[in-house]
């Protein structure tokens, strides 16, 4: 090929320099697009395996249902695949700075890790890593939203939380150095049974700290996967086959530990029923102690009343004996006194009768003496008388007087001897009472001898009883004394052991139900299982990967619509070229040029404008548009900067598929005119004839339409390859930005749907296995209690496997405890036409997605296999709307008819009046505080993470739309150039003939315009299609997107194409305007 | 009383490179109306720029341009195209139909713009084409476009009527025909016509003969007694 062909090129290009760029840009889009698009997913992809690579980021996590201890770790360690293991304990508390409190997850941490060596390796951020015990890492995400720098001090609060003291033996730390994990790409840090569940983020503590008796995890690292990215299903496959060798051999492992536990169980329970049986005992002795030293104290305190009753028997006798004594003695004392009075009396009677004797006895002595005086005197007188004359005057006086004197003693002398006698008689009887008295009187001596010795007696008795009495009393009282003091210290003793017994008897009584519970656990206690979470159980990767096939979806279908595109623009462009070349390709012809020479201009020139295109395309396409996306999905994942290698594999597929976009349809459009014989190219090509065209036979319409329209429909269908062209283009731009906004809408409309319109409850919450009607009326009152909370129902929610036609998927068993209030809480509704469902038929109702997944219709017959791996058939009855999660409902009546038994509810769903995160947080605080709540969940959270994703798929539309955009331009740039080009002619003359500038833009303009909104119906058509596709490639499982778009959609769709549109044809007014009138002058070429 | 049409001192310059070419040079002539002139002369004498500028299709750098009085040499770009559209009647040398309309529709489309437009059918048959009237113009011969293209000009009714070379591209009698056409229109219809050519053969035929060569006028002759077009030798 000579050089003056080369310059026949290099002029062409400056001459058409639209068309060359047109070429040359749609192809660069399509290469940019193909490549960046196609390219972002595997650099993603790349992005994240490298990070997981460096960071050695574990395969696989194990948990059991037990914890693991070493002889766990070693059946690990032998299963084959596995390279490393890395026990790890893990536990949630709170971390407390003033009145800020999170919940975090404390992790541990082994010092290795700063070196490089072991699993999951934090991504060290700032500061360094611990050295000591007491210093720990942490999140960079919790550091940030918790205000925690290197340096700070780490606190954790046992309030509420005292079982973190059992998990770790220091509480205080001391930070270090903030990380990221590559656990945790995304900002999900899961849950927990704590607080209010929402964990905050992560602590890394070193290892030492934790003093928990088994390891909870362990982190696995494959030895098969060298080399393989984690997002192949080669990798897939592998982690798939380990982790059913790791279920092996848990299977073969967790009997035996099943028996250890066991017996670590029974020997724990044995030696607690052996505490209980000696608390009992020790109880039990206590018991007797006390009622021994009572019986002791009753014995004594008897005694002391029998002695008491002896003594005062004894005093009353003796107090009787004396006071018996004291009356005799009393009674002696009268008597002596009355013998004594007697006495006194008789010796007075004596003494008057010694008187009176005495008296009796001077007067008969005085009688006596009278007598003898008398007898003297008559003796005297006699003797006188005698002596006397009788007749002597004397005499008779004398005798007179004796004769007196005889008689007064003749008188006197019987008186006085009967005195005599009497006195005598008075003697003897003074001298017998003397006698007597004497007697008397010596008896009553006697007898006051008697009694004063009774007295004596008597008072020496007395003196001696009251002394006894004393002594008596005092030593009663003693012994009182010492019985209150015993009793005393019995009624203390009896107090403290009965605080201590029932202090006792409640431990006891914890600790027989701790047995009891430790029995019905032992009794429950089933074998551990192994729980492997490969990364697709990892929140954060699981999204980012689905995030990744998204796109890789989106790079499926969209760079094809594209290269499409592009073959047209260059096929339109080249048949242009081609066609304005028909004379030089003669001449060329007839100068002896080879076919494949001349046809070489036109492969070399779109090829030209195909590889500057593409090399743009490449560069930018695969910087650009990777960058962008991954960036955009920065507002969901913290990864380190993406890694773009120019990916060979799509650069070439790329290039390739542009270059034959391009110089295929050059090739292909020069064949005729290379077939053609010189003469027949150097003359001038019948211009295109006019046609009528199908709408002019429609006369109704035809007639009605003006000169304009019938002339822009005319010609309309005249060019019928642009036409298509122009249609299809247009439709590839409204279906790609119809796609993106229908992409965004699918997933948003999704947490709506979901959420408010058939999930109507707010928030569930998890029961645990021993829920019982008390609890339930707790509950009940607790919710009716809480002021935010609406209505709340009880359902069972079991995961069960379902079976149909095309396999096995797993989904959420609903089973409400009452139907009534079922429809308020789940709106069972058909998706197409909001046709309700029931669940009154015998049937069950499952959701779409499943019933896709699984081949089912209503009405046909599916499988179901329970936890206790028992198969039931059931009917369809209905497909209900649903777009998160797969659910089968049936009525309570149908659950126990298909397993035999009745619903256990086991969780509660409620509805909140305000779903704000404050009220959330303390209706979280207050239900996890409760035992029978095992965990709890808000949709407001679910919903949030669908906000997320939609920010990021939001700069993911906005892409598609620039390049919609971009290629709309193209498009209608190139075509709309070429239209002016060919009808450059005709537009002049309309100029010669007056048409203003507005009208001859319209008469082109008119064209387009239909054409475009052609292309946008088409295009909205087309971007249905698309978007089912697109969207059935980027779901994935467990979600279904929303089907439809909403109706905005359409409408922005089809405006900015107009706007596209517009814009362009405003570019090409100018280019209208330009068209010289002299051209009309000119000859057919 | 100045003339119907009146060039005075046009001038023209087209910079070509570092050329300046003087495609009118001063160029000077009146035409009456209703009257069948002829600009004559070899190419690149500036016929084309005469009827460029009397067209209304381009601006003078200096003189002036009257036609029925106004002077259309100070308008600007819309007004010249209102002048065009109204005022002047145009017939091309290659007929520039617009082939995706048929003869009707062609003229049509030229009279839908005009204030007061001639019935398209009236003319199509006056120009004898009653009966081609619905064909595309792939369908009809040179001559038939070439009157299609007349009737199309006529039918603006126009005061002007400017044909570039209106025979240039079709057989003789065909040519013939059309002028015939042409000088009967303006005889029939008092239209003034200006035929502009480089076939010094029809110059008998016309009321005045307009030669013009580098730029200039070189002479202007009345013809008291113009030729049939029949008579005239091609």
């Amino acid at each position: 090929m000579g050089r003056s062909m080369w310059k026949d090129i290099f002029r062409q290009i400056r001459s058409t320099p639209r068309r060359f760029i047109a070429i040359l840009i749609i192809v660069a889009l399509g290469a940019a697009f193909f490549s960046g698009v196609r390219a972002t997913s595997p650099d993603m992809q790349l992005t994240v395996d490298h990070y997981f690579n460096e960071y050695h980021t574990a395969d696989i996590r194990l948990v059991s249902t037990m914890g693991f201890n070493e002889d766990d770790i070693d059946a690990v360690r032998a299963v084959e695949g596995i390279q490393t293991v890395q026990p790890a304990y893990s536990t949630d508390g709170f971390i407390l700075r003033g009145e800020n409190r999170q919940l975090v997850n404390f992790q541990s941490c082994p010092f290795e890790a700063a070196e490089g060596v072991g699993l999951n390796l934090p991504v060290l951020m700032e500061g360094r890593f611990p050295q000591t015990a007491g210093e720990c890492l942490m999140d960079e995400h919790l550091a940030n939203s918790g205000g925690y720098a290197v340096g700070d001090t780490i606190d954790i609060t046992t309030e509420d939380d005292e079982e973190i003291s059992d998990a770790l033996s220091r509480l205080s730390y001391t930070l270090v150095g903030t990380v990221r994990s590559t656990y945790y790409i995304s900002l999900d840090r899961g849950s927990s049974a704590k607080g209010t569940g929402n964990v905050s983020g992560f602590v890394l503590l070193p290892a030492e700290n934790f003093s928990l008796s088994v390891y909870t995890d362990l982190f696995l690292s494959s030895s098969e996967t060298e080399g393989l990215s984690r997002f192949t299903d080669a990798y897939d496959k592998k982690i798939e086959a380990l982790c059913d060798r790791l279920k092996e051999s848990g299977d073969q492992r967790n009997p035996q530990r099943l028996e250890e536990l066991r017996t670590q169980v029974e020997e724990k329970l044995s030696d607690a029923r052996r505490e209980v049986a000696e608390g009992e005992q020790q109880l039990r002795d206590g018991e007797q102690e006390l009622s021994d030293a009572r019986q002791e104290w009753e014995d004594g305190w008897r005694e002391l009343e029998n002695g008491q009753a002896a003594y005062d028997r004894e005093m009353t006798r003796a107090r009787q004996q004396l006071d018996d004594a004291a009356q005799q003695l009393s009674q002696a004392e009268q008597e002596l006194e009355t013998s004594r009075q007697e006495l006194e009396e008789g010796k007075r009677q004596l003494e008057s009768g010694e008187v009176l004797l005495n008296q009796k006895k001077q007067e008969l002595d005085a009688g006596e003496a009278g007598m003898r005086e008398l007898e003297a005197g008559i003796a005297q007188l006699e003797g006188i008388l005698s002596q006397m004359p009788e007749q002597a005057p004397q005499w008779a006086a004398l005798n007179a007087q004796l004769k007196q004197l005889r008689q007064t003693r003749e008188e006197q002398l019987p008186a006085l001897l009967a005195g005599r006698q009497a006195w005598e008689q008075g003697v003897r009887e003074l001298e017998e009472s003397r006698q007597k008295w004497e007697e008397g009187q010596s008896s009553w001596e006697a007898g006051q001898r008697e009694y004063e010795t009774g007295r004596t007696a008597y008072e020496k008795n007395l003196a001696a009883f009251q002394q006894m009495q004393q002594e008596k009393s005092e030593e009663l009282s003693e012994a009182r004394r010492q019985l209150e003091d015993a009793r005393r210290e019995l009624d203390s003793a009896q107090a403290e052991f009965d605080e201590k017994s029932a202090e006792a008897y409640q431990k006891l009584e914890e600790a027989r139900r701790d047995i009891a519970d430790g029995e019905e656990q032992r009794d429950k206690l089933m074998a551990p299982e192994w729980i492997s979470l490969d990364l697709d159980k990892n929140v954060g990767f699981a999204g980012y990967r689905q995030d990744a096939d998204r796109i890789a979806a989106i790079g499926m279908v969209f760079p094809l619509i594209f290269f499409l595109v592009a073959a047209l623009v260059s096929l339109t462009n080249m048949t242009r070229m081609v066609e304005d070349d028909r004379s030089v390709i003669g001449l060329y012809k007839a100068l002896g040029y080879g076919r494949m020479t001349i046809a070489a201009k036109y492969l070399l020139y779109s090829g030209l404008a195909a590889s500057l295109g593409i090399v743009l395309g490449l560069a930018v396409g695969q910087k650009l548009f990777p960058w962008v996306i991954f960036d955009a999905y920065g507002i969901l994942y913290r990864l380190p900067p993406i890694r773009m290698p120019l990916n060979i594999q799509y650069s070439l597929t790329a290039a390739a598929g542009s270059l034959a976009c391009a110089v295929l349809p050059a090739f292909l459009v020069c064949q005729k005119e290379l077939m053609s014989t010189p003469s027949s190219l150097m003359r001038p090509r019948a211009p295109r004839e006019g046609k009528r065209i199908l709408l002019e036979r429609i006369t109704p319409i035809w007639k009605r339409l003006n000169f304009s329209n019938k002339v822009t429909c005319r010609n309309i269908f005249r060019y019928k390859k642009r036409l298509l062209m122009t249609i299809l283009g247009i439709a590839g731009c409204t279906a790609l930005v119809f796609t993106g906004f229908g992409l965004r809408d699918s997933i948003d409309s999704i947490a709506g749907r979901q959420y408010d319109e058939i999930q109507q409850y707010d928030f569930q919450a998890d029961l645990t296995d021993d829920f019982d009607a008390a609890d339930r009326a707790e509950l009940d009152r607790l919710l009716e209690g809480e002021e935010p909370v609406g209505n709340h129902a009880y359902f069972l929610q079991q995961s069960i496997d379902v079976l149909g036609e095309e396999g096995m998927k797993s989904a959420s068993l609903l089973v409400p405890a009452e139907m009534d209030s079922f429809d308020s809480f789940i709106d069972l509704r058909e998706r197409r036409g909001h046709v309700s469902l029931t669940l009154e038929g015998e049937g069950v109702v499952i959701t779409e997605k499943l019933s896709m997944l699984l081949g089912i219709r209503k009405g046909d017959l599916l499988r179901l296999k329970d936890t206790d791996n028992r198969l039931v058939e059931c009917r369809v009855d209905g497909i209900a709307e649903n777009y998160v999660y797969h659910y089968l409902y049936m009525a309570p009546e149908t659950y126990e008819r298909l397993t035999g038994s009745a619903p256990v509810s086991n969780a509660v769903f409620g509805q909140l009046n305000d779903t704000s995160e404050l009220v959330e947080n303390d209706l979280s605080a207050v239900l996890l505080e409760q035992d029978y709540i095992g965990a709890l969940s808000f949709n407001t959270s679910l919903r949030e993470n669908f906000s997320d994703m939609i920010g990021a798929l939001n700069i993911v539309v906005v892409v598609l739309i620039l390049s919609a955009g971009a290629l709309a331009f193209i498009v209608l740039f190139s075509l709309t150039t070429i239209n002016i080009d060919e009808r450059k002619r005709e537009l002049a003359t309309l100029k010669v003939l007056g048409f203003y500038e507005q009208e001859t833009a319209m008469y082109i303009y008119r064209e387009n315009l239909i054409l475009t909104l052609l292309g946008v119906a088409a295009g909205l058509v087309l971007g249905v299609v698309l978007l089912a596709y697109v969207i059935t490639t980027a779901e994935v499982d467990m979600v279904m997107f929303a089907r439809t778009a909403n109706w905005p959609s359409y409408v922005i769709a089809a405006l900015m194409t107009l706007l596209f549109s517009l814009v362009v044809n405003g570019m090409m007014s100018l280019v209208i305007r330009k068209i010289d009138m002299v051209e009309s002058m000119k000859s057919v070429e | 009383m100045a003339a119907y049409v009146s060039l005075q001192n046009v001038t023209k310059l087209y910079q070509m490179g570092e050329v300046t070419v003087h495609a009118a040079d001063g160029i000077t002539f009146d035409i009456e109306k209703g009257e069948f002139a002829v600009v004559v002369g070899p190419s690149g004498a500036g016929k084309t720029t005469v009827l460029n500028i009397l067209g209304g299709m381009d601006t003078c750098d200096g003189g002036k341009i009257l036609v029925d009085g106004v002077e259309i040499s100070s308008y600007n770009h819309r007004q010249l195209t209102t002048y065009r559209r109204y005022d002047i009647g145009f017939v091309f040398q290659f007929y520039n139909l617009v082939q995706n309309l048929t003869a009707l529709e062609n003229v049509e489309l030229a009279a839908q713009i005009c204030r007061d437009p001639l019935d398209a059918r009236q003319v199509l048959t006056d120009v004898g084409l009653k009966d081609r009237m619905d064909n595309f113009p792939a369908q009809l011969s040179g001559g038939e476009q070439q009157r299609v293209s007349i009737a199309r000009a006529l039918a603006k009714n126009p005061k002007l009527l400017l044909c570039d070379e209106p025979t240039g591209a079709l057989d003789d009698s065909t040519g013939r025909t059309v002028l015939e056409l042409l000088h009967r229109t303006c005889r029939a219809s008092g239209m003034t016509v200006v035929v502009i050519t480089h076939n010094q053969a029809i110059a008998p035929v016309a009321d005045r003969v307009i030669r013009i060569r580098n730029g200039q006028v070189q002479e202007m002759t009345v013809n008291d007694r113009p030729l049939p077009v029949e008579r005239i030798e091609w």
